[in-house]
């Protein structure tokens, strides 16, 4: 092979055009400029919606003082707004989602890992994105015209049948209509299940190979090696990945709103009866809503903003520093 | 999600090791054996119920579509899917005026019973219209912001702290509630600014949605592209702007397409954006607009359950079937797109 010529004649036209380009410094400037406006507009965004939100939510702030936090008080007509008790229903059905979701994600994280072979962790993938495609109306949808009747049916047999149980009987009272803090929060689980899967498995894909290569040959089970090496080891991840599914249920609106019942909330241990949630309180009335009653709405919107935001910047925290502790161990 | 799942290395295959054990015949008289035993018993219901977690995973996701399409399907055709939305006061309206008539004529040829039911037909329209339209503008306004984003963090910004602080708050902003980006343009943009409703604000309440997951999904693409391709074109004395132009964009543009159109789909589908944001419109001609105010499917087919009248169950269900089969394609040419991008 012959030495490349160092001196290319300049009229071929990839030459000339990087010759023409390099005179234009001050387009790579305006390039440089745009994209860094781009770039500086999620921060733009995220300021706006922390300023605007919070402005408009200002006077239910500031009339109701801590009362507004922390009163169960909420009767918009007599002008009584007490949030405490919509923070309670949408911490019940999130806490329901995640202890539903979680067990379910991390075994299907498994099975895809360290269990399916080849092909069908193709297939878990795609019924993954498939239930994660689905629209959030489409499983209110669902649930309120086809489950409802058949909860309705079976929370009623569940509230007769333990009504003589003391804890019990508290938690899954009678006369149930079907839509509940239970029901929505079997409906957040399917919803988060994909995403704290999908999570899961990266978190399990970054297990380094020899460790579990070593349990198999130190003559571990299948099941020992996951519970030994795979676990210990994604110990942090995982718990980014429950918090990041937190998130998620907490403000999830629609399939809520329609399969919560929204009554006035109270706070009870009543799993089986009618309450509601602070994103379906919003959409349910936001639209119609003035004056005090739409800043105490838009009020409890900025509240559940800063707990989603709480939740979301601790969950990536924990999963840049197990990340940075993970390339550190590679 | 699927650009989450770029094929890495792959894991060990637990399934040689499980089987050369199985293999191995440990003689029955040996203590060990039954210790085994209990093992492989309790290795056995863990792989059990793993394979249990994922079919509870598809019992859910067999049941929405199942009860979709047989439900749906039965209304769909052209016509539903280009007729205007019937409104329950034009059907309650057409009878009391038909009784209005009987009581000052009673001679008058008009059966209130009979002339009711014919009246409205099951129609989406508006919303088909409405969906794709405001769809569409906010795929407009998040998709080249986001790319034009992912270009600052990936070409420029990198390892910087900017960069990095950027990068973070996306991520945050990833999951940020879909309702609260509603409040925002609702107290911005209708309230503050008085622009009224429209699909435009509905369209940017849904951009804002989309703007994080456009720039990380696009960052992680720009990010596959090798260096070499960069240095090449730095080589030859291109400067940043036109090697992101020419050799970044056009290498990494399958993955940029497929990113886009999951997050296409995802705004596609959703209804708390769009609540505050929308207004209402019940004739195609009324949606076909962007300034104006409008509708679209997620958003009808929660007003039909709220608000429900005869029609509303089976109008619910082909919406829905519509709206799904709509975010399918989206997905499906995601995925297509990937699935390519990731072979060569």
């Amino acid at each position: 092979m012959t030495v490349v010529d160092p001196v290319v004649p300049a009229d071929q036209p990839a030459v000339a055009d990087a010759l023409r380009a390099s005179r234009g410094a001050g387009v790579d400037t305006a390039f440089r400029l745009l994209a860094l406006a781009a770039g500086l507009t999620v921060l733009v965004i995220l300021g706006l919606i922390t300023f605007s939100t919070t402005r408009s939510a200002w006077p239910a702030f500031v009339h109701h003082g801590a009362s507004y936090f922390f009163s169960t008080d909420w009767r918009p007509s007599q002008g009584h707004f007490g949030i405490l008790a919509f923070v309670y229903g949408t911490a019940v059905i999130s806490f329901i989602g995640v202890l539903l979701a979680v067990p379910t994600s991390i075994g299907i994280a498994l099975f895809a890992t360290e269990v399916a072979p080849r092909r069908l962790r193709r297939t878990i993938t795609l019924v993954m994105d498939l239930l994660a495609s689905v629209p959030s109306v489409v499983f209110g949808l669902v649930g309120f015209y086809v489950l409802k009747p058949p909860m309705q049916t079976l929370f009623r047999w569940i509230g007769n049948t333990v009504k003589d149980i003391p804890v019990l009987h508290q938690l899954f009272g009678q006369n149930s209509a079907g839509i509940s803090l239970l029901t929505a929060g079997i409906v957040l689980a399917i919803m988060i299940t994909p995403i704290v899967t999908s999570v899961s498995r990266e978190v399990f894909d970054t297990v380094p190979r020899n460790d579990k290569e070593g349990a198999l040959a130190l003559g571990a089970t299948r099941f020992e090696m996951i519970t030994g090496v795979v676990l210990p080891h994604s110990l942090g991840g995982l718990t980014g990945a429950v918090m990041l599914g937190l998130g998620r249920a907490m403000g999830e609106t629609i399939a809520v709103t329609l399969l919560i019942g929204g009554v006035a909330p109270r706070i009870t241990a009543n799993l089986l009866g009618p309450s509601d949630a602070m994103p379906s309180a919003i959409a349910r009335n936001l639209s119609e809503a003035s004056g005090d009653f739409r800043a105490a709405l838009i009020g409890l919107g900025v509240t559940l903003f800063v707990i989603t935001m709480a939740v979301n910047v601790g969950s990536r925290r924990l999963v840049d520093v197990l990340d940075r502790r993970l390339k550190g161990a590679a | 999600m699927t650009a989450t799942t770029v094929p890495g290395p792959a894991p060990a295959d637990p399934s040689a090791g499980s089987s050369v054990s199985d293999r191995l015949t440990v003689p029955s008289d040996v203590r060990i054996s039954t210790i085994k035993g209990a093992r492989f018993v309790r290795n056995r219901v863990a792989t059990v119920a793993m394979i249990l977690a994922f079919l509870v995973a598809v019992v859910p996701l067999v049941f929405v579509i199942g009860n979709v399409v047989t439900k749906g399907a039965p209304v769909m055709s052209g016509s539903f899917l280009t007729r205007d939305i019937p409104t329950t006061a034009s059907a309650t309206e057409l009878k009391s005026d038909c009784k209005a008539r009987i009581k000052y004529d009673p001679t008058a040829k008009c059966d209130p019973k009979a002339a009711a039911p014919a009246a409205p037909k099951p129609g989406m329209g508006p919303a088909v219209v409405g969906t794709l339209i405001t769809t569409a503008v906010s795929a407009l306004l998040a998709i080249p912001l986001g790319i034009f984003a992912a270009i600052y963090l990936n070409e420029y910004g990198k390892r910087r702290r900017l960069a990095r602080f950027i990068r973070f708050m996306t991520d945050v902003m990833t999951g940020v509630p879909s309702i609260v980006m509603g409040i925002f343009i609702y107290t911005l943009w209708v309230l503050q600014f008085g622009f009224g409703r429209s699909a435009l604000a509905a369209s940017l309440a849904l951009a804002c949605l989309m703007l994080p997951i456009v720039v990380r999904s696009s960052e992680e693409m720009l990010r596959l592209v090798p260096n070499a391709l960069r240095e090449g074109s730095a080589a030859l004395g291109s400067r940043t702007w036109k090697t992101s132009l020419r050799v970044v964009l056009p290498t990494a543009l399958p993955g940029l397409v497929s990113g886009s159109m999951l997050a296409v789909a995802r705004a596609a589908g959703e209804t708390a954006p769009v609540l505050f944001t929308i207004g209402a419109a019940s004739t195609v001609r009324q949606a076909s607009t962007v300034t104006g105010q409008s509708t679209t499917l997620s958003f009808q087919i929660y007003n039909l359950i709220t608000n429900g009248g005869k029609l509303s169950p089976q109008m619910a269900w082909g919406a829905a079937l519509t709206l799904i089969v709509l975010v399918l394609i989206l997905t499906t040419i995601a995925r297509t797109v990937s699935a390519r991008f990731t072979m060569r």
